[in-house]
Order: structure tokens, then sequence, then C-alpha cells
């Protein structure tokens, strides 16, 4: 193994271009004399070539969708307007028999070719009608529906009677696609959507009204009754609330083309909080961490949209802008004479601050550049950053920078304050050949997020009926951004130091039933793995304070058993069971909500 | 055509764009995999190897595009289509020309490719994850550490170590089992 990682190393330092040309003519010596050495050098190559493929096949597969959609479009496209056309001149040639049997004189001869040329336009106006129509008729309103299809899709299959499992009801939107949107749920959850933010299965964007409805699960109980359980992969999460978000138009199921902000209301923050994504086999959810790569898609959307801040939130372009922002120090008179001092502060300020050995380490040779883009808001604070950089780290450097950079006076346009955009491009020259690199996008938006919220606070919006369970004193936040719809979870991994046990035992009398498992001190739902009577929680930490929960069902009535426990090394458990309906299920569970700490 | 705007793109690590505008010539190509007794299945697969040996050429110092993106897409398709027929007489292999050459290298290159792909496919969820994010996305062992949940930096390295090992053995049997 010791050989294999110093081969390892050193394969990779030499295939980076990272040795001297002493060290490399060295390396290949090795090479020529080592077979193992060789056998090493040329496995990693083939799995370097391995690993690309995956990437290169993503890509590949995103660009063959793209390709399928959009062709498909195009024929939808040809299709309508040949039907349009055909309508036309339909309803031209009715016309003309009108108009025929008063005047016989028109030409029939030019009724083909006019008809043709229309069709394009007549798309559009009829496309616009149907908009304007909508927005007018259907105001925003909002209803509860009974029943979610996923739940009960993830209820144990085994029942065949009409009792339902006391599930809890989608809180349910009509929104219209062309506009933005702040929801407001009735248990603390906000989400925001952007115009134009559906597409249907086929790719395209959606028009019009949408049905949106979401779910919450803040409450032990509700996700005892949905049947929910927080793991990724076999470990533990703790869980910050979970949605199921689904929208619709037309009873299709609606797809994201952006990204969406959900914030998670939550008593305290923890840190480390990440979204995850629910994928559910076996009636039991497994949650995915939502990759890096979604993150960077997000900061995207945060890119402000002009028109929804048409009071609080006004951009002008730098070079436009009447007076411009002031750098400490520039105190020089006129327009131009202020634009050039900031011009020159900034790069001196980029130049002095930007720790260039980091180019160096990269042994980077000849010229390159790395472009910093932000804005400066309203307080003369910057925000929005980021870079266009031949290596991330460089690029990360750049947004170090920025962020050191002072506050300035903000821009002023008609005596107020406004935001100006501003870019600064950053030429560097070393010794050597100039070689060409792929350029990197890196962005960071932790000053930008708060700033932006801000000014989402001060939109309207759109609020469902019912009590906020958490007055709004206690509202902290999770502000977290998707690009999918489904299962959504805002969750942290929970490790703990504590000598773990296997906790595994034998329950009698269970078959059927859901045995599920709630901790004392965290926010988190596991479930048994059940076989042959016998429920299997993996491994736990020893002598924590669990809630056990096991819910049968016979024919209409539901049977609950409560049991509090300390997780430890036991073969066997006894149950009481409770004979329930539907409602006291719930009512019992809901008595469940008290049991975690706070 | 845009041949030289779809290199550019390339050359900014737009890839995905790249190779969209390159599905034009999808039809193409479909037609000469339909027309040699392939489905439309095979030649979607044929024209993804094509595009992954376009992609890893234009990654090599020495190559130059001589004839157009067509050109050459439409050549490596038909040599992805052989080999997967394994269709090549000795007398063929004698005519091909110093191009001809270097393609059918480059298809047979390709075939040890696909191993590893395999091989690293048959590994565990975090192993294929720390490996993907160390290899392509160029994330520090720290950072991984942190996004990972290792308790530190070593250990994510020890484990960098570990996956490649595993992946190899894979590999190797993949080969044995192949030859």
């Amino acid at each position: 193994m010791e050989k294999f990682t110093k081969n390892i190393d050193a394969i990779e330092a030499y295939l980076k271009e990272q040795l001297s040309y002493e060290e490399a003519l060295s390396f290949e010596q090795d090479l020529e004399s080592d077979v193992d050495f060789q056998n090493d050098f040329a496995f990693h190559k083939a799995f370097l070539g391995g690993v690309k493929r995956t990437s290169l096949k993503k890509d590949i597969q995103q660009a063959r969708k793209l390709y399928t959609t959009k062709r498909y479009f195009k024929i939808g496209i040809l299709i309508t307007a040949v039907l349009v056309g055909f309508l036309l001149v339909y309803l031209l040639v009715l016309k003309t028999n009108d108009n025929n049997s008063q005047d016989s004189q028109l030409p029939k001869k030019e009724l083909p070719s006019k008809a043709i040329i229309v069709p394009p336009v007549s798309i559009d106006s009829i496309l616009n009608d149907t908009i304007i129509d909508r927005k007018e008729d259907i105001p925003v309103e909002k209803k509860s529906l009974k029943g979610n299809k996923h739940i009960s899709n993830a209820k144990d299959s085994v029942e065949s009677s009409h009792v339902d499992w006391p599930v809890k009801n989608a809180v349910h939107f009509v929104l219209l696609s062309e506009k933005d949107t702040i929801l407001k749920l009735p248990e603390g959850t906000q989400i925001k959507i952007k115009a134009n933010s559906f597409k249907n299965s086929k790719g395209l964007k959606v028009q019009g009204v949408v049905d949106f409805r979401v779910t919450e699960y803040y409450k032990i109980s509700d996700m005892l009754l949905a049947n929910l359980s927080t793991t990724s992969e076999g470990e533990i999460l703790e869980t910050g609330g979970m949605l199921f978000v689904e929208a619709l138009k037309e009873g299709e199921n609606l797809e994201l083309d952006q990204s969406i902000e959900i914030s998670f209301p939550c008593k305290k923050k923890e840190k480390d909080m990440q979204l995850f994504t629910g994928e559910w086999s076996d009636s039991e959810v497994n949650w995915v961490l939502v990759e890096e790569e979604d993150e960077l898609e997000n900061l995207e959307v945060m890119e402000p949209v002009s028109e929804i801040f048409e009071e609080a939130y006004v951009e002008v372009p730098f070079n436009l802008v009447e007076q411009p922002p002031v750098f400490p120090g520039c105190q020089e008179e006129g327009r131009e004479a202020l634009i050039s001092c900031f011009n020159e502060k900034m790069k001196a300020f980029f130049l002095e601050k930007f720790n260039l050995s980091i180019a160096e380490e990269l042994k980077f040779t000849g010229k390159f550049s790395v472009k910093v883009f932000f804005k400066i808001d309203a307080e003369g604070n910057v925000f929005n950053v980021y870079a266009h950089a031949p290596d991330k780290k460089l690029g990360k450097e750049a947004l170090r920078v920025a962020h050191l950079l002072p506050q300035m006076s903000p821009a002023k346009q008609r005596d107020k304050e406004v935001v100006v955009p501003y870019f600064i491009p950053l030429e560097f020259k070393f010794p050597g050949k100039t070689r060409s690199r792929r350029t990197f996008r890196v962005a960071d938006d932790s000053l930008y997020v708060q700033s932006f919220d801000r000014k989402w606070m001060e939109q309207d919006s759109i609020k469902a009926s019912g009590k906020s369970s958490v007055s709004s004193s206690e509202i902290l936040q999770y502000v977290m951004a998707t690009s999918k719809l489904g299962w959504i979870n805002c969750d942290r991994f929970v490790k703990s130091q504590k000598e773990k046990v296997k906790y595994k035992f034998k329950l009698k009398n269970a078959d059927g039933s859901k045995v599920s498992l709630v901790f004392k001190s965290i926010k988190s739902i596991l479930r048994g793995k059940s076989n042959n009577n016998y429920f299997d929680f993996g491994e736990l930490p020893k002598e924590e304070e669990v809630m056990l929960v096991v819910i049968r069902k016979v024919g209409d009535t539901f049977y609950l058993g409560l049991k509090e426990e300390l997780v430890r090394d036991i073969s066997e458990m006894e149950l009481d069971f409770k004979e329930l309906d539907s409602a006291s299920l719930k009512q019992e569970l809901e008595k469940l909500n008290t049991y975690l700490e706070e | 055509m845009n041949d030289k705007k779809i290199l550019a793109l390339f050359k900014n690590g737009q890839e995905e764009k790249a190779f969209l505008k390159l599905y034009a010539l999808y039809p193409r190509i479909e037609k000469l995999i339909l027309s040699k007794g392939g489905t439309k299945n095979d030649a979607q697969d044929v024209f993804q190897e094509a595009l992954i040996i376009l992609h890893r050429n234009l990654e090599k110092t020495n190559f130059k595009l001589i004839s157009s993106f067509y050109t050459y897409l439409y050549s490596v398709s038909r040599f992805v289509w052989k080999d997967i027929q394994k269709g090549y007489s000795k007398q063929e292999l004698m005519d091909f020309s110093k191009e001809e050459t270097e393609m059918f290298q480059d298809v047979l290159e390709e075939r040890k490719y696909k191993l590893a792909e395999k091989a690293f496919s048959e590994l565990g969820n975090r192993c294929r994850q720390l490996l993907q994010l160390f290899y392509l996305k160029d994330w520090s062992f720290k950072v991984i550490a942190t996004h990972m949940q290792f308790k530190s930096e070593k250990i994510a390295k020890n484990q960098k170590y570990k996956c490649l090992k595993k992946v190899k053995s894979i590999y190797e049997t993949l080969i044995t089992n192949h030859s």
C-alpha cells in the first residue's frame, strides 16, 4: 500500500507537470526500470480517462436532451403554424364566399399566398391573448386539497380497507408563471419563485396558471404519519423540516427550469444545514444530498430582476450613472475625474492585495487575466461577487480581495442611492509562454443573500390561510435553493462521539407494523428494517433517549404502541398497543411533538 | 460552417454548448449507422463515443483538426461502429492511411477508458463521490473532508488511496476477464 501511495503521488505530480525538469527525468527513468510502477502508471492514466468519461457523458447526454427537445419544439411550431395557416385559409375562404355572394369579382387566386404569410404573427397574438385573459380572470386563490397522491404511494401497500391514514393536506396555490411570486405557508415556510421558472416534461417553458402544492412536515406527528424518516444512505440526519412540493399544469407534473428559493423556519439555527432530495423505495425515503453543482446554479437565480424591485432596488450601469460611487480618498470634482480616480484606486487595491504567489504555485507562465464582477449596493457595500479566472484558486482569491474592499459612497441617480454593477479585469504577465486556458466561474453569495433577503421582505406576498404556528418574532430561517421539486429536506448529518451499539430487537405481534424511532435530543426519525418480527435500526449511540413508535393497521382500526427507551443491547421488546381510529391516532401522535427537547 | 465557434466553446470550457451544436450533425451519423444495420440506440452510442474521442483529442496539444468536425466525427463513428462489430480483416488494417491508423488507435485506447469507467462505476457511492470531487472538480482535501464529513483532511486523503486501490483491482479483474 505504501509503495502504491508513493507511486500515485509521483504519477499525479508528473501528469500535472508539477515536477521540475530533473525530477521529471528521474521519474521517467524509474518508470523504465520498474514494472510495478509502469503498471500503476498505465492504470492511473486509464482511470483518469474513465473518470473523465463520466463527466463527458453527463455533458453529452444533457446536450442530447436539449437537442431533442429543441427539435420537437421546432416540429411543434411548424405543425401549429401549418394548422393555423389552414384555419386562416378556411376562414378567409368562408368569408370570401360570403363576399362572393355580394361581390363575385374578387380573384380567388390570391388567397393562399395571403394566408401563408399570416401564421407566425397570429400565433403570437393568440398566445398573448390567452395569457392576458387568464391574468385577469384568475386571481390568486388558495384552497386545501384532500389527500396527497405521493403520500398515499408511500404508505404500506398491505391495507385494503376504506379508512385512510390521517394524511396531511397539501396547501394549494394557483400562481401565474409569468410573475415573481412569494408563497407563505401556514407553518412558516417561504418559497420564492421567479417568473418563468417552470417547464414541462418535454423541457418547454410553461406559461399561464400553474397549480402549486406544498405539504409541510415540521412536526414529528406529521412526519410519522407520512411515513417519513431522516436518513441518507443509512446515515442519520437531523432535520430542519421537510417539504413535498409539486407543480402541475393540466394534471401534468412540471419541472423547474431555474432554482426556487425555500426558507425553512427554525427556532434556533444549527450549522451545516444542507439541502437533500428524497427518493422513495420500499416505502422508505432515502435523502440524497443536493450536489454542489446545483448550488452554483443557484447563484444565477439570485441575480435581481429589476422589475420586481421597482422601488426598493434600482440598478444603473456604471458608465451611465449620474453620480458614480466614490472610492474613499477620491477628492476630485466632476464626474469624469471621479470615475477615473475610482478606476485607479480599484485597480491599485486589487493589485496590492491580490496574492500572486497562488499563480506561481500553479506554475502559470505568460499572460493571463482574472476578471472580477460585483455590484455596489445603495449603502456602498460590495455584493454579488463573482470572477472569471483561469483557475478556481485564482477566482477565489479575487473574491477574497473583493470582500476586503472598503465601504464606498454609493452611486446616485436623481439624488437617490442606486446599485451599480462593476467589473475589473486584472491582467498579469509572468515570464514564459502564454498558454490557452479554460475559464472557471467562481462565485460567492454570502453577502448577497443578506441584502437580497432584505429586499424580498418588502415585496408583497401571498399568504395561505391558517394561523402561523410560529410567532414571527422567533423566526429564524434556513434559506436554500433547489432546482428540483418533489421531496425536499433541509438537514444536516449528525455524528456522535458516543459509544455505539447495535439496536435490534424482536417485537412480538408486530406483523405488518411500521416501527419508527424518534430521538429526544435531535429532530430525527429512523425506520426499523423488519425481518421476521426483528426490527433493526443499525448502530446507534448508546444510552441515547429515544421513543419507539409502532403503528399497525388491521382493517379499519389502528393500533399504536409507544415506549420510551434508552438505546442498549437488547434482544426483545414488549409493547402495549392502544386501539384507535384515524382521528385519535393523529391526536396521540401529536402528543409526541412535545417529546423533543427544545 | 461554424466550426471555429464550436472550437472556441470547447476552449472556454463550455462543453455542453459545444456538444449541443455538434448534435446538429447527429442525423447524418444516424443515417450512416442505420445503413450499416445498426439501430437508433446504436447510433446514439456510437455518436457519443465519437464525441468523447473528439474531446479527448482536442485536449491534446499536438492535435489539429484538419478536416471539418463533420468529416472527423463521420470517420470516427465508422471506426467505432466497426470496432463494435469487430469486423476488421487483416487486409483492411494493412490498407489504413496514417490518419486512419491514428483514429483506429484512438478507438482502441478508448476501450481501456471504458473499462476503467466500468470499474469506477462498480465502486461504492462514497468512493465515487470522493474521487469525482477530487479529480473532476479539483476540490482540495480540506473542502472534501468537510463536505463529506470526514474527520480530517488526512483521512480523506487516505480514503482516496484506498478507493484508487479498489478501482485498480476491479479494473485488473475486468481486463483479465476481457481478454
